[in-house]
């Protein structure tokens, strides 16, 4: 089960030890940083911009690191993320809400609470494993407005995209288990969402329907008039508009080559 | 916190509000398998708007084995001083309980 549940993060952090151990190089710097060089993280969004030398602040191969890696992977890669209150669960009560998850399309995880929070004060910056530099303390979060819901055993079901029928969906059958885990807040993009604003959310239609709907009220409202205006604009007249522009930079290309 | 002799447990709070550590700690605390056996947990969940409005209570209402309940406001007490005023209670029934057994 923890083999799964943490499957891409464990074969990143096997990449982290055999970097570190294939290419061993000094050690840790004086001020508790570790260095590890030729360090790619390829498997997550993690931005690691310079990854050949990579400085953090825990010993890269650690679980703190890997933690803090998995819930930016968590937290980049997925546009919703509830927040639960995780009961202590039985190993069947367990199973069955993780599998519940993974029917509608989301992963459950067990958060830790305290790095977790490092994650959340460390957010803007690209790499919260390394260490804070003078420059980069007004980028840290004092209160971040997740903070409030990690006050207890808490867990973070992550969503892959936007899909309020699968909300809804997790909703209704979580209901029937509202001791064991029960939803408390969420991230939406950027933004931190209470529960109700999560229960309006859930109610929704989909992406798709609320286009049509749109289009249909826009249809209505102008009597077709402004949808073939906007037909017009994206079909005939910006192909004709882009065609010139591309013959103009013809030219002025065939020119500059004469001149040369 | 001995929770054996809990039967009925009521734990109405706001996730957001200042009240959650205590409740949901306490929550925390009651084992899984008593859960599906012996307590019964009901949890309420205050919304923000009904917290501002007043018209729900952060409440941890706790029923023993011998019917006596205990009401709490967990914005008022942390989890320690509960824990500590419940095991009170659970004590006497422990020893009660060893009495009768001789």
């Amino acid at each position: 089960m923890l083999k799964s549940y943490f499957k891409t993060p464990f074969s990143l952090l096997k990449r982290y030890t055999t970097a570190a151990t294939a290419n061993v190089i000094g050690g840790s710097s004086a001020n508790a940083a570790h260095v590890t060089p030729n360090v790619i993280a390829s498997g997550s969004q993690t931005i690691i911009q310079d990854a050949a030398s990579r400085i953090t602040q825990k010993p890269i191969t650690s679980k703190k690191t890997f933690l803090l890696d998995y819930y930016k992977h968590v937290m980049d890669t997925h546009p919703l993320v509830l927040f639960a209150h995780y009961n202590n669960l039985n190993k069947n009560e367990n199973n069955m809400i993780r599998a519940l998850c993974k029917d509608n399309s989301s992963t459950l995880t067990v958060l830790r609470n305290s790095i977790f929070k490092v994650y959340l004060r460390n957010s803007q910056r690209t790499d919260p494993a390394s260490p804070v530099k003078a420059e980069e303390k007004s980028l840290l979060i004092k209160n971040h407005p997740l903070n409030q819901y990690l006050k207890g055993p808490t867990c973070c079901i992550a969503f892959k995209e936007l899909n309020p029928a699968a909300l809804n969906n997790l909703f209704t059958v979580l209901k029937k288990h509202q001791d064991k885990l029960f939803v408390i807040g969420a991230k939406l993009d950027n933004e931190s969402l209470d529960l109700e604003k999560i229960l309006k959310i859930k109610d929704l239609p989909s992406k798709n329907v609320l286009q049509q709907q749109l289009l249909g009220v826009l249809h209505m409202l102008s009597g077709a008039g402004l949808v073939n205006t906007l037909e017009m604009a994206s079909s005939k007249n910006l192909y004709l508009t882009l065609k010139s522009h591309e013959q103009e930079l013809e030219k002025e290309g065939k020119e500059s080559e004469s001149k040369e | 916190m001995i929770t054996k002799y809990f039967t009925k447990v009521l734990v109405r709070f706001n996730p957001a509000g200042a009240e959650a550590k205590t409740a949901r700690l306490f929550l925390s605390a009651i084992p899984p398998t008593q859960r599906n056996t012996t307590t019964k947990i009901v949890n309420d969940l205050i919304l923000n708007s009904e917290a501002k409005n007043n018209a729900k209570k952060p409440l941890i209402k706790v029923t023993f084995k011998d019917k006596q309940e205990f009401e709490y406001d967990p914005t008022v007490v942390n989890i320690g001083e509960l824990a500590q005023v419940l095991d009170r209670h659970s004590r006497k029934l422990l020893v009660k309980e060893a009495i009768e057994k001789q």
